[in-house]
């Protein structure tokens, strides 16, 4: 096993797709053609190494780090899909997008479509764990269809939107159209407001015993304020399901 | 194979004779599930309904019993709970009865979750029971999946709430047939010295005695006269046909007394083990010998045994005086 690590050179404006720094491709490659992957910046192709210094080191855990002023960088942990992928700062949009299993790390906030499709793409993340000690923005958890995404801040508008199935964990603040077209899966939230999802489209708010959460407590992440939250919820909880439109039966847990 | 057994000295244990032979056992297939409940008596009485009618693979199809009862920090959910074993003589039968047992006894008893038992997923144990992969159609497209720590839960909506159900659990190799006889001056010495035996064996890690009380009086054979009967009464130790007349061999010619006990010996009883392995049983049979030796010697247990068929059969061979040691 290896650590890889990625120490962006420079902090820029310019939009860069992170999504080619991937697990399983990397396996196969050696550092020095690592470093001639082509990455887009702006629409134009570099080598990984003009943008980020690569190194390479043997290590007790399959890990990839990437450290660095990340908010320009698009579509880290795209496709990832075991062992550690940690995201050491602030990151931009599309983070964890395809993420298929292993963990993802991201120790800052991230940007809009967190473990959310990109491209053409009809799935999100579809399993793994992906957990943002920061904030998230928009549309985090869209069209996801498995995993669970545990996010210590706020987040934006439309959480899990059109989500299929899976988890998502928000011990802060959430927006506005949340669970909206969602079919199956969880969305668990510390701060519920009757306005943050399409009121005529999910049930009424009822009292519901929630008690695989226990089963949820041990993997809590580490100095996250979803502890309290999940211990709350095993006793007092109560739960909205929809979005009834599409038929679907997903749910949406908080306090109360 | 192990090989025969050869004891130069008797052995004894505070004066109760240990017989130079050996405990027979087989191969089964083993699963481990652990019951979990609002309450220690819902759990119980869940575990209750689960194992009954579960003492011997020859009509039951499985042995199943309690292992041990679980501490609200010893099960998945911070629960009390019950942890049971559960073994067949294949995999498929397992297949039928674990799935069957818990539609009707776990998922009907209330404030009731069901989880496996045996760790490893199904990149390490291929082999896999049903639980929740069959019960949660009892939701009827209401039941909702789960996958926390990489393992799969269902959520399946019923009249207290939701039963919680671990989607599978592995299937290992167990062991059955361990066993010891125990040999009386009457049945109230045996039922003492058996009690006491299986009280020792009971909070033994990954072993169960499945039959009731933990011992059987219907120690068997193999075979029949009647053709349709795969076990029947083991006349060698049913103190009922002591100097019954002896039968004919092969010859013709009379054969000495066939029963294995001397005129003493009023009543014998057996205590069946299966466990998850040959050292938890062999460790088993030496602590059950032991407190039933305790018990009853000087109180009228005269000797103890094992069955066999002559190490034909299965190829796990408990010897006494080894297990003994």
């Amino acid at each position: 096993m290896s650590t890889w690590r990625f120490q962006l050179r420079s902090r820029s404006e310019e939009p860069v797709d992170g999504s080619v720094i991937q697990h399983q491709q990397l396996q196969a490659m050696s550092p020095k053609d690592v470093e001639r992957i082509p990455i887009l910046v702006d629409g134009r192709t570099l080598a990984l190494a003009d943008v980020f210094q690569v190194t390479h080191q043997a290590s007790h855990v399959d890990q990839i780090v990437v450290a660095g002023e990340l908010t320009s960088v698009h579509g880290l942990g795209t496709g990832h899909d075991s062992g550690e992928f940690v995201i050491d700062g602030d990151a931009g949009d599309h983070v964890g997008s395809r993420m298929s299993g292993g963990t993802l790390h991201v120790a800052g906030s991230v940007g809009n479509h967190l473990a959310a499709p990109a491209g053409g793409h009809r799935l999100g993340m579809t399993g793994g764990r992906l957990v943002v000690d920061g904030d998230a923005g928009h549309f985090a958890g869209h069209r996801m269809r498995r995993g669970t995404v545990w996010i210590n801040g706020n987040v934006g508008d439309h959480l899990g939107g059109a989500m299929i199935a899976g988890t998502i964990i928000v011990a802060g603040d959430f927006g506005a159209g949340s669970g909206l077209a969602m079919q199956r899966g969880t969305l668990i939230v510390a701060k519920p407001d009757e306005r943050s999802w399409p009121q005529p489209r999910f049930s009424r708010p009822v009292r519901f015993n929630a008690s695989f959460l226990k089963l949820l407590r041990p993997f809590v992440p580490a100095s996250h304020r979803s502890d309290k939250l999940i211990d709350q919820l095993v006793v007092d909880c109560t739960r909205v399901r929809g979005d009834r439109c599409v038929g679907g039966q997903g749910e949406i847990l908080m306090p109360g | 194979m192990e090989g025969a057994i050869a004891m130069s000295e008797s052995l004894q244990i505070n004066g109760v004779e240990i017989e130079a032979t050996f405990a027979e056992a087989f191969d089964m297939k083993a699963t481990r599930i652990i019951i979990t409940a609002d309450d220690q008596q819902w759990a119980d009485e869940a575990a209750a309904a689960m194992t009954g009618f579960g003492t011997s693979v020859i009509a039951c199809k499985i042995e199943i019993d309690v292992e041990r009862r679980l501490q609200p920090n010893q099960t998945p959910d911070g629960r009390p709970g019950v942890a049971i074993l559960a073994f067949a003589v294949s995999g498929s039968e397992l297949e039928k009865q674990i799935p069957v047992r818990a539609g009707q006894c776990v998922l009907t008893c209330p404030t009731t979750a069901l989880f496996a038992g045996i760790d490893g997923d199904a990149a390490t144990l291929p082999k896999r029971i049903p639980l929740g992969k069959t019960l949660r159609y009892f939701g009827d497209g209401h039941q909702i999946s789960k996958i926390i720590g990489g393992q799969r839960f269902w959520r399946v909506p019923v009249m207290d709430g939701e039963f919680l159900c671990a989607h599978d659990v592995g299937r290992v190799d167990g062991i059955g047939g361990g066993n010891f006889l125990l040999m009386a001056d009457s049945m109230r010495a045996a039922t003492s010295a058996c009690r006491a035996a299986v009280a020792a064996i009971k909070d033994l890690p990954g072993v169960i005695t499945p039959f009731p009380g933990g011992a059987t009086r219907s120690g068997s054979k193999v075979g029949s006269k009647y053709k349709t009967l795969m076990a029947s009464t083991n006349e060698a130790y049913s103190p009922a046909l002591l100097g019954w007349p002896p039968k004919a061999n092969s010859t013709g010619d009379s054969a000495s007394d066939q029963s294995a006990l001397s005129d003493d010996i009023r009543a014998v009883l057996e205590v069946v083990i299966d466990g998850m392995s040959f050292d938890l049983i062999a460790d088993a049979m030496r602590v059950g010998i032991h407190a039933a030796c305790d018990a009853g010697g000087g109180n009228g247990l005269l000797r103890v045994t094992a069955g066999n068929y002559g190490g034909k059969l299965g190829r796990h061979h408990f010897k006494l005086a080894e297990i003994l040691k």
